[in-house]
């Protein structure tokens, strides 16, 4: 055989050797870390009562009270004629970007109501462009900033100033007014 | 199924189950507070109607005039302002009707005016719109009225020996506390 030849089929089998060495290849690695950094939680909150007022008043009908600027004492007692306005503030407090929360009044039943005496409440919320709605329920929605969306509920009790005879004389009446619940509701995106 | 493959099917299975869960796992944060005005109370009214100054009327002659002053007041401890109305005075017999008191009952003229206070047998102001209420009273006002009878001058000698009973009807009515 030639010279030339033996030196071909050498350098094949070396080559071939190479190839057979898959299992115990080192690669070039590189490591990095991703972290999101820190992630805070949104508010929730309902507060009412707080600065409550009440207001004597003059009711020329069943159904109409004017009101005037005179505190009504703890434990004043109504004749007919007379009516009081309750007024308590309420304020809704809510971040969060993606919060979305529905505020829903209910009226709670009142007890010992002698006839003449009527009690209604409203519930009212200031205009806030993260409210919507004109009455329950209300939608809040804080977005990228916080909420603190404030309201009151009136409640109104008036004495009929055409009650006659004893009626309501050395009477108690429990006025329960409203229940307010604020929820969080499912984002719709 | 070479090796390198494997690992790949096994993490598009977990993704799928993870996305299902999710739709009905939904927790909210939510407040609840109640808006109560708390209790009222009925108030209570009450009022009085006296004699401050006693009307004697015995032994009366014709043209005569006697007077008295009725006081109104309400009662401590009840509620409200307050209107009263003076209604028109009646005569009526005292006990057995008799000739004597039924003619005086009939002669008698008694007629209630605008000021608590006389002089003599004169009453103060003028004689009081009867019927007619008057203005709205503060919860502890007293309001007095003198009240004249005259006997009229022509009475009849058949009027002596009568008895009488005057009466001056008031009614009170409460209004609004403010």
């Amino acid at each position: 055989m030639r010279k030339t030849t033996k030196g071909a089929i050498a350098v094949g089998a070396g080559v071939a050797l190479l190839l057979g060495g898959a299992g115990t290849m080192a690669a070039w690695q590189l490591t990095s870390t991703a972290a999101p950094g820190s992630v805070s939680s949104g508010q929730f909150d309902l507060v009412s009562n707080t600065g409550a007022t009440a207001k004597w008043g003059t009711a020329t009908n069943a159904t109409t009270c004017t009101p005037s600027t005179v505190d009504f004492p703890a434990g004043g007692k109504l004749v007919p004629g007379d009516c009081v306005i309750y007024t308590q503030p309420v304020t809704v407090t809510a971040s969060g970007n993606r919060l979305v929360a529905t505020l829903t009044i209910s009226s709670v039943a009142n007890t010992g109501v002698w006839s003449g005496l009527t009690a209604s409440s409203v519930t009212t919320m200031d205009a806030n462009p993260a409210v919507t709605g004109s009455g329950s329920p209300f939608t809040i929605t804080p977005g990228t900033g916080t909420v603190n969306a404030t309201g009151r509920v009136v409640t109104t009790v008036i004495f009929d100033p055409a009650t006659t005879g004893n009626t309501g004389q050395n009477s108690t009446a429990t006025l329960n007014g409203v229940s307010l619940v604020l929820k969080q509701t499912q984002p719709t995106t | 199924m070479p090796s390198r493959l494997r690992p790949a099917l096994v993490a598009c299975v977990a993704v799928v189950l993870l996305l299902v869960g999710s739709t009905t796992a939904y927790a909210a944060w939510s407040r609840a507070t109640t808006a109560a005005a708390g209790s009222v109370a009925g108030g209570t009214f009450a009022g009085t109607v006296t004699w401050s100054t006693p009307l004697n009327l015995a032994g009366m002659y014709p043209g005569e005039t006697r007077v008295g002053v009725v006081q109104v007041a309400r009662t401590a401890g009840t509620n409200g302002r307050w209107v009263y109305t003076v209604g028109t005075p009646t005569v009526a017999v005292s006990g057995a009707a008799t000739t004597a008191s039924t003619a005086l009952a009939t002669r008698l003229t008694v007629t209630p005016y605008t000021a608590g206070t006389f002089s003599g047998t004169t009453c103060g102001g003028t004689p009081l719109t009867l019927g007619a209420a008057s203005a709205v009273q503060a919860l502890g006002s007293v309001v007095q009225h003198c009240v004249a009878v005259q006997l009229a001058a022509n009475a009849p000698g058949t009027v002596q020996g009568g008895a009488v009973v005057v009466t001056v009807p008031v009614t009170l009515e409460n209004r609004s506390t403010n």
